[in-house]
């Protein structure tokens, strides 16, 4: 890169415009080149003076003025929150999903007593059963 | 939220995240207002402005949220609406035939040796023609890209580029005479 090259790539270098092989280019040749080093800090110190335009700021009040206004065009209420709750798009498959695991949680839940209860409640055969009280049975067969 | 994109504030402050507002005003509010203030010349005209830029912007469906120009489109809103302010002025001016000087920017922030910074600074910018001062601004003051200061002027990147290089050039030839009749009085 050459003194003319340099010079001309220089604002935008500053801006951070060049491509990162350009940039570098120019970055290599204000390490070597005095002169282009100096009109350097020339421009630097020429666009850091017009920093100053940027001095204005608005007051505090503007923000909070703002921030209410966009609060309350934005902010959704809860009437409008239940309604796109409701005519929220799902997919097919969820309301059956859903369907399918309450029908699972329900069926989980019903009580399954008859069977249980008739164990309890009339005891078997066999429980009643007592080895030294056996009837003998007399019946001729034939 | 600091290391979200524009774009994406946006949405989130479109579904009624207040806290995404308040990142986006932190980025644009100050560089916003310091543009506008340039062009109407009242701090609470610029005030006024700034609100209307961003509730537009902000409300805005036909912005682009993908193509990364939010903060183009800021500076394009903001240009369009200080224009028109201008202009409306000027035209009450006339019909009241009360055209006065516009006040100078007050800007209490800044000390008197700053002040008079500002005012040498804005009598280089006063010089340039119209097109180079806002590009000039732009650049400065809204720190934007050579392709952003395109879209906002409405002309193609190489004329941004050249419009910014040759206010640059004015601004520092004006200073270099100014330094050197310092010296020479």
């Amino acid at each position: 890169m050459n003194h003319e090259d340099c010079i001309d790539a220089l604002h935008d270098h500053h801006f951070g415009e060049l491509d990162r092989a350009r940039d570098e280019q120019v970055r290599s040749h204000l390490a070597e080149c005095g002169d282009c080093a100096l009109e350097y800090c020339r421009l630097r110190a020429d666009l850091d003076r017009l920093d100053a335009l940027a001095t204005a700021r608005p007051g505090p009040a503007v923000r909070v003025a703002l921030r209410a206004k966009v609060e309350s065009e934005f902010t959704p209420s809860a009437w409008s929150r239940l309604v796109a709750f409701c005519t929220l798009r799902v997919p097919i498959y969820q309301p059956v999903a859903v369907l399918a695991l309450v029908v699972a949680v329900v069926a989980l839940a019903w009580p399954t007593d008859a069977p249980s209860s008739a164990r309890t409640d009339h005891p078997t055969v066999v429980d009643q059963f007592d080895g030294s009280d056996v009837r003998i049975v007399d019946h001729r067969v034939l | 939220m600091r290391d979200r994109t524009d774009e994406a504030l946006i949405i989130a402050v479109r579904r009624g995240e207040i806290r995404a507002f308040d990142e986006l005003y932190r980025r644009y509010a100050d560089r916003v207002f310091g543009y506008l203030i340039r062009y109407v010349q009242d701090r609470a005209e610029a005030e006024d402005l700034l609100q209307e830029v961003f509730m537009t912007v902000l409300r805005d469906d036909a912005l682009d949220l993908r193509a990364g120009q939010v903060g183009g489109w800021f500076f394009t809103v903001a240009r369009n609406r200080a224009l028109s302010r201008v202009r409306r002025r000027r035209t009450e001016a006339r019909h009241l035939e009360t055209a006065e000087p516009a006040p100078p920017v007050e800007t209490p922030e800044v000390n008197a040796e700053r002040r008079e910074l500002v005012a040498r600074v804005e009598l280089a910018v006063e010089g340039l023609p119209q097109p180079q001062a806002e590009a000039l601004m732009l650049k400065v003051v809204g720190g934007l890209t050579y392709a952003q200061i395109a879209h906002v002027q409405e002309v193609p990147e190489g004329t941004a580029k050249s419009r910014l290089h040759h206010a640059i050039r004015a601004v520092r030839a004006f200073f270099a005479r100014e330094t050197e009749g310092e010296i020479q009085g």
